[in-house]
């Protein structure tokens, strides 16, 4: 007797006795030739690595007791991307998805899977399990390339990416100016100068500047070009005064010269 | 027997839809026989949490709407998709994208949120099902198969700006709290496309390829800057067009407002009393001679020097 054959099957009812997302020659075994990863825990994938290059495949994967871990490498990266999910109880999104991301937490792509298929990985023993390329890897269809040139991030010497729109700010005596397109190019100059005030600001936050009230004028006049201020008792060489000012050794001495009456 | 074709299998099943058995009883699975959707950088779209559905399909005359949505919170204007039932043909494909999302003041954004390529198969189905004036809405029914998504979430940099964080200020003699707190001080937004860093005043830049690094060092001398700006302004560099140093001294009914020669406010060192009669200070004392009597009233912080009549006068 001849099992009925439906001639539309659904997509994921289609794929689940292929080796569907990856290519018809898979073996889906690991390298220790003993453990497989079943046709049907994978319904369909969507890569789209930053960067990746051609045929990935899964290289790894990690079963430990609370996490396990599937590692996406390809002919140019390894590990460039991954997934992980809780085995006891499995705790992959209802969506039925596990979602890729690359070493920067950028997605990366898409496992469709069935939920209740990935417990047989939970049944692995603790360990790393790996791959050959040619055991797991993706059907081309399922890869979009993502190698586009330009700048996808500014990098943090730890590590932190920045993507999107970025501000650049100066601060601390660097100043940052866009200073208009040369050759076609957007000119940003650096300037290194110092701000006079900023060491205070960072040690004195407290003090920050409130104003020392200093002396620039005596009665509305200023000092010279050298900051002095020159007190006279009347214009100068002028004798006909009894006021004589004198400076010795920072003081100041003001006479009356003259002789007393008696 | 010759196989069916792709699109010939998802006329007759839910893909490019996850399978849901509510499906049929909304529209003919012929409708849509394939599509692709591209969420944007600022869709903010997490496969985990978010998805794309066939939200409704309308008609208004001969024209068949088809609408999509998603519930990424940047991506929540709909993608319509529109159909000429008088045209009979299968297998067409539209792209359609939604407008840029614009999160805030800052965003740079120039592209659609997001973005979907859609093939419909024969419209008959549909078109018999649907009243002129009629909308369908499945619900959520009809969730896009989360491998037609593909996320441009943090995948690129798309936009440059630059400024400066506003310099600390020197108060003037009367106040205690800056006016404001510092801020950001733009010059340029969004640049795009190609970008050099230019070495100013002090300033070292050097292109490391094989660790794909730009090193931006200072050293005192370095960089091939003219002066004269920097000298101009007294050691300091505007940070925008037409920037005013800080006034000093407020105007008075006698006399102007007197600005400081720095941005960063403050007098100059030419600007202070730093000695009397050549005497440096700091501190300088007034001694009174024959003839003289000096008061000092520190309370309203007066020197009074004045003749003394009674030295003068001999005692008398």
């Amino acid at each position: 007797m001849t099992s009925a054959r439906i001639l539309f099957p659904d997509f994921r009812d289609e794929q689940e006795d292929s080796r569907y997302p990856f290519i018809d020659t898979a073996s889906l075994t690991a390298t220790d030739n003993v453990t497989i990863i079943p046709r049907n825990a994978f319904y369909d994938a969507c890569l789209f690595c930053i960067n990746g290059g051609s045929n990935p495949y899964i290289s790894s994967i990690v079963v430990e007791n609370q996490l396990i871990t599937l590692n996406i490498s390809d002919d140019e990266n390894e590990d460039i991307a991954a997934t992980s999910f809780a085995p006891k109880p499995i705790q992959a999104p209802e969506t039925g998805t596990l979602s890729l991301y690359d070493n920067y937490a950028r997605p990366a792509g898409t496992l469709v899977i069935d939920r209740e298929r990935l417990t047989v990985f939970a049944g692995w023993a603790e360990g790393t399990y790996t791959f050959e390329p040619a055991a797991t890897t993706f059907a081309a269809t399922t890869t979009i390339p993502a190698k586009e040139p330009g700048v996808r991030g500014l990098l943090k010497p730890d590590n932190t990416i920045f993507t999107g729109d970025v501000l650049l700010v100066g601060d601390g005596g660097v100043v940052l100016r866009y200073t208009g397109v040369e050759n076609n190019q957007h000119v940003i100059q650096v300037d290194v100068i110092g701000v006079p005030l900023y060491k205070r600001f960072v040690c004195l936050p407290f003090e920050r500047f409130s104003a020392k009230t200093f002396v620039r004028t005596i009665n509305d006049c200023p000092a010279n070009q050298y900051g002095n201020f020159i007190l006279t008792a009347t214009e100068f060489e002028v004798e006909d005064t009894v006021i004589r000012i004198l400076q010795r050794d920072n003081t100041i001495y003001f006479d009356a010269v003259g002789k007393k009456v008696v | 027997m010759p196989r069916p074709g792709f699109y010939n299998d998802n006329e007759h099943r839910a893909y490019p839809f996850v399978f849901n058995s509510k499906q049929a009883s909304f529209l003919p699975d012929s409708l849509v026989v394939d599509l692709n959707v591209i969420m944007g950088l600022d869709s903010e779209f997490d496969a985990r949490l978010h998805t794309v559905w066939l939200h409704a399909v309308s008609k208004n005359g001969n024209n068949l709407l088809i609408e999509l949505r998603s519930n990424a919170p940047g991506a929540n204007e709909p993608l319509i998709f529109t159909r000429d039932l008088s045209v009979n043909d299968d297998w067409v494909t539209e792209y359609a994208a939604s407008n840029p999302y614009i999160k805030d003041e800052n965003s740079c954004a120039e592209e659609p949120a997001w973005a979907a390529y859609l093939t419909t198969g024969p419209l008959k189905d549909t078109n018999e099902l649907i009243q002129n004036g009629e909308t369908i809405s499945p619900g959520t029914n009809f969730s896009v198969e989360p491998s037609q998504i593909q996320s441009l979430v943090r995948s690129y940099l798309r936009g440059v700006s630059v400024g400066n964080l506003s310099r600390p200020v020197a108060l003037s003699a009367c106040e205690t709290e800056p006016a404001e707190e510092r801020h950001v001080i733009l010059n340029k937004t969004c640049l795009k496309g190609d970008i050099r860093f230019n070495e100013g005043y002090n300033a070292l830049i050097r292109q490391r390829n094989a660790s794909n690094e730009i090193l931006i060092t200072a050293g005192r001398g370095l960089g091939n800057q003219d002066t004269k700006e920097l000298c101009e302004h007294n050691g300091e560099l505007p940070f925008y067009a037409g920037e005013e140093k800080p006034i000093l001294f407020e105007a008075t009914t006698d006399q102007p407002a007197v600005y400081s020669k720095f941005f960063s406010g403050g007098p100059a060192c030419d600007e202070l009393i730093t000695g009397i009669n050549g005497a440096p200070g700091p501190h300088i004392n007034f001694v009174a001679g024959t003839g003289i009597n000096i008061v000092a009233d520190p309370a309203t912080h007066t020197i009074t020097i004045e003749l003394s009549a009674t030295t003068l006068a001999g005692n008398c």
